[in-house]
């Protein structure tokens, strides 16, 4: 090899290194822009996440959870021009961290964030409002501003203490199904029925969920989360303090009405000698006007459930009104007007009313 | 000339076979619509004939038949797959503390196993298990029907026109033209048990069921039905009911009309302190069982032949267990949902010491 062939040789390697090095350029380039060819993105969304993407198709594309089983999010996706929109079948959760996959590769990483228009929820009753209550109290109503997580686990976050014995207890039935309202606000809670009606192998075995003399404290978990995912942020306590047991139905003969003045809207007070659960109260009253019409108006409880005010849209005029009570009517035992909870329905139970309504009148002179 | 002939036949042939294809092959469903069913919870789900799913939504009160069209047969004897839930949850983009599966259906037909999901915020879902895979079946575009479910007593609605009252779906059931569903109302305790023939039609009979509660020592009508199946003795049909506490209560089906108040037989006690969970029956070596899930004790095997010949009737008070004998299956602690795979194994899901569920099938 001669001196200028040499020459040349080299030239010829630099070339070709200097083109490799163009061409491994231009190959980074290209795997860095198809790392951050993801532009423009919208998280601030539970619903869907948008994003501009030039090198990306469709089918390539795959969202899955950080740090969880590498299966791709289910949802719609869908593309506009060079924007791409993945709506996937549940809203993400807050505080999960996502990642956006092209093929296998991970190209963004999001997280979302807690919405800021939320407002916290709060417990805003429990139902009795009586701390005093009877041994064979039936159920209990927990009340909240906003929906709650819909994930039937909500005895975990309800604790019972019993005061008296030093120790924790069970105290409510465990369904399947909870008893929630329809806005998932509402919460019903059952004493166990079957430990309630005496001579029931529960009660035998495990005796009434609440006894005479104790007291006891409820405390509500500040974990529990609401629908959004945001905990209530605050325990809550309700003191309960177990009275002897309440055997006597609901009489109406035993209840007070305050008539109201005539040519006021001042309301109607009804006052029972017992409190009466706080749901059905409010909706097995109407008050009918002396020409049997019914009266609109909004009914309102007081006084630890142990008064109902009828407040009506109109003014009172003079004459005789009747108010209809359903018999459903239930005290904090569950006893109705027509029969106790501890009844034995046996088919030939003479002792069982079955009328579905009682009248009261009363005069405004 | 040849040619035209061959074209008209062809067109004709072509005729019939499209107004073939396009009339509706099932009476079933000619009087479903497509659309938004509006489901706003889904709490139970049961297959019917021909890919038909029915659904029960407790916060609106209503039962829907859903047109899954998944119709395709197919021969699956065997599942399996470990941390069930948390993978259920990846594929919704969510971890498992924040999904509830509410219940499990087999499709009979395709084998594939359908699941109802609540999330923390309320999102009503239908799942699928495909080939190992997760779907989603839309409930905002579907063929559907519903039917509402009428209380006998005429509620009040509130202030904002709103019906206070609850149910809460415990169980459904499709059986041979009718739909059974048992619950709960959230006022008075009470079982509500409703049956309705399908396709939906405004019949609904409102039976009220009263047994025998052995543990309880007296007759409770108010003790709600948690979980049923339909049973065949003596080419009689009864419904096969389990409370709370948990008696094992039969019903004669042919009784179950109008608003009748029904007594049923009590056959047999599994103890206090425990809650039926899901209900089956099943086949093996040519002879028929019911299998019971429950919450405190292991799933327990019935022999039908004991429950089709048992004249029992337990009327007197019972301490612990009584009536005709079961067998408990040690290896089935902590099944929370039962269903039929095929004509041999079954499906189940089970919690697992770690607390994750997994899918398993066995042929008992």
């Amino acid at each position: 090899m001669n001196k200028k062939s040499a020459f040349t040789y080299l030239k010829k390697i630099k070339i070709c290194l200097v083109f490799f090095c163009v061409l491994l350029f231009f190959n980074c380039k290209e795997a860095k822009e198809d790392k951050t060819s993801i532009i423009n993105i919208e998280t601030n969304s539970r619903e869907r996440i948008s994003f501009k993407s030039t090198s990306s198709t469709l089918e390539d594309l795959s969202i899955v959870l950080e740090n969880q089983p590498d299966i791709p999010i289910l949802g719609d996706w869908s593309n506009v021009g060079d924007t791409i929109t993945f709506t996937p079948v549940l809203p993400f959760t807050v505080g999960q961290t996502y990642k956006i996959k092209n093929k296998v590769e991970a190209v963004y990483v999001f997280k979302i964030g807690p919405d800021n228009i939320m407002t916290s929820t709060e417990l805003l009753a429990i139902y009795p409002t009586s701390d005093a209550v009877p041994e064979n109290l039936l159920k209990m109503y927990l009340v909240f501003s906003n929906p709650m997580q819909e994930l039937g686990n909500s005895l975990d976050y309800i604790n019972v203490f019993d005061n008296t014995s030093n120790k924790e207890v069970t105290v409510f039935l465990e369904l399947q199904s909870e008893l929630w309202n329809k806005e998932h606000n509402v919460l019903t809670l059952w004493l166990d029925p079957g430990r309630v009606k005496t001579d029931l192998i529960p009660n035998k075995e495990l005796g009434l969920p609440i006894q005479k003399d104790h007291n006891y404290t409820i405390t509500i978990n500040p974990n529990w989360k609401d629908a959004q995912g945001q905990t209530l942020n605050k325990t809550h306590t309700k003191t309960l303090i177990v009275g002897s047991r309440d055997s006597e139905k609901p009489n109406t003969k035993n209840w007070t009405i305050k008539p109201p003045k005539k040519d006021s809207d001042e309301p109607l007070t009804i006052h029972f000698n017992e409190a009466l659960d706080y749901f059905l109260a409010l909706e097995s009253f109407t008050v009918f006007d002396p020409e049997k019409s019914n009266i609109a108006g909004t009914f309102s409880l007081a006084n630890k459930e142990h008064e109902l005010l009828f407040h009506p849209n109109q003014a009172w005029k003079s004459g005789t009104y009747t108010i209809v009570v359903e018999n459903r009517l239930e005290d904090l035992a569950g006893n109705n007007i027509n029969h106790l909870f501890d009844t034995d329905l046996k088919a030939n139970n003479s002792k069982v009313q079955t009328k579905s309504q009682t009248l009261i009148s009363f005069m405004i002179p | 000339m040849k040619k035209i002939v061959f074209s008209i036949i062809g067109v004709g042939l072509a005729v019939t076979l499209l107004s073939y294809m396009n009339k509706p092959n099932s009476t079933l469903t000619s009087n479903f619509v497509t659309g938004n069913p509006e489901v706003a919870s889904i709490n139970a789900i049961s297959f019917g004939p021909e890919g038909i799913l029915f659904l029960g939504d407790s916060k609106n009160a209503t039962i829907y038949a859903l047109d899954t069209k998944d119709t395709k047969t197919k021969n699956v004897s065997e599942v399996n797959m470990t941390n069930f839930d948390t993978n259920l949850a990846a594929s919704l983009g969510t971890s498992a503390e924040n999904i509830k599966i509410t219940d499990m259906a087999v499709n009979p037909i395709s084998k594939a196993i359908y699941f109802s999901v609540n999330s923390a915020d309320g999102t009503p879902l239908l799942m699928t298990l495909k080939d190992g895979k997760f779907e989603n079946v839309s409930l905002k575009n579907i063929s559907y029907s519903k039917i509402g479910l009428v209380d006998a007593v005429e509620d009040k609605k509130d202030d904002r026109g709103r019906d206070q009252r609850v149910w809460a779906i415990s169980d459904l059931k499709y059986h041979n033209g009718r739909v059974m569903v048992s619950g709960l109302s959230n006022k008075e305790f009470s079982s509500t048990f409703r049956s309705m023939p399908f396709p939906f039609t405004n019949n609904q009979d409102y039976a009220s069921l009263e047994m025998y509660h052995a543990a309880h020592g007296r007759y409770e009508t108010y003790s709600p039905i948690k979980t049923f199946d339909v049973v065949n003795i003596d080419k009689k049909e009864y419904l096969l009911a389990s409370y709370t506490c948990t008696p094992l209560v039969l019903f004669p089906m042919d009784e179950l009309k109008g608003t009748n108040h029904v007594k049923g037989r009590t056959i047999a006690e599994i103890g206090a302190g425990n809650t039926p969970l899901d209900m089956i029956a099943m086949e093996k070596d040519g002879k028929s069982y019911v299998l019971m899930a429950n919450t405190r004790h292991s799933t327990v095997k019935f022999d039908f032949e004991s429950i089709a010949s048992t004249k029992e009737s337990l009327t007197e008070k019972v301490e612990g267990t009584d009536g005709i004998t079961f067998e408990a299956l040690a290896d089935m602690k902590d099944v929370v949902q039962l269903d039929n795979l095929d004509a041999k194994n079954i499906a189940y899901l089970q919690k697992t010491a770690d607390g994750t569920l997994v899918l398993k099938s066995s042929s008992i």
